[in-house]
């Protein structure tokens, strides 16, 4: 599996790769997370509504 | 609609919220894979959550149970029916989504065992909590006079600062 990396800010989960998170446009990466949530439709979901996600992807519970 | 997910919407619940068992370690990976294949074949899931405090299970919120037992069907490491039929109320995963800070139970004279790092599984006590950054000072208890400055998340309390001395009273 490739490897990723959690932003410190909105704990948006990008691949290892990239420099930038695209949701807040932070360039506070971190390897080092924990805990997986997907939001597959944020506007239905009330995991995404507890988190205040409005966007579709991948997020790190706890991201250090 | 149909009866159960009436029920449901009575308890203020917007989608059913199912907890599916995994294979140990491949929690991950399940997560993944069902968010694929659910956009994929279009299948009416929501969102999916898996957390390193409940190893073995996930949480998936789908439209319906039988949404969530399609999105798993013929995956590997992941049973193909939910936990219980009834479905977990989003306010009992509050635990797992806010996440308390690790610092929190953590006081000066405790002590810890360290649980990652190059101290891996060596016994410190607590002689400093640093709360606004969650890092703790430690001094080990088997050698070595340096104090050393970890994050709070690798450290794991073993006995609190009572318990210890009463260990040392007899």
């Amino acid at each position: 599996m490739a490897k990723t990396k959690a932003c410190r800010n909105c704990h948006f989960v990008v691949l290892n790769n990239v420099s930038q998170c695209p949701a807040c446009k932070m360039h506070d990466l971190s390897e080092d997370f924990s805990g997986l949530i997907i939001i597959l439709d944020p506007e239905n979901s009330e995991i995404a509504q507890k988190l205040n996600v409005s966007r579709a992807g991948q997020y790190a519970l706890k991201v250090r | 609609m149909d009866f159960k997910l009436i029920i449901l919407n009575a308890r203020g619940a917007k989608m059913p919220i199912y907890a599916l068992k995994t294979t140990l370690g491949q929690e991950k990976t399940v997560v993944r894979l069902i968010a694929q294949k659910a956009k994929t074949l279009k299948i009416p899931v929501l969102s999916l959550l898996t957390t390193d405090s409940l190893k073995g299970y996930i949480f998936l919120e789908a439209e319906s149970q039988e949404s969530a037992e399609e999105s798993v069907q013929n995956l590997r490491h992941v049973s193909s029916r939910v936990i219980q039929s009834t479905a977990i109320p989003v306010s009992e995963l509050d635990s797992y989504l806010i996440p308390k800070p690790a610092i929190e139970g953590l006081s000066d004279g405790d002590i810890i065992e360290v649980i990652a790092g190059p101290f891996k599984g060596v016994k410190a006590k607590i002689i400093r909590v640093d709360a606004s950054r969650e890092e703790v000072t430690v001094a080990l208890l088997e050698g070595g006079d340096i104090p050393i400055t970890l994050n709070a998340d690798y450290v794991k309390a073993i006995a609190r600062e009572e318990e210890e001395e009463d260990i040392f009273s007899f």
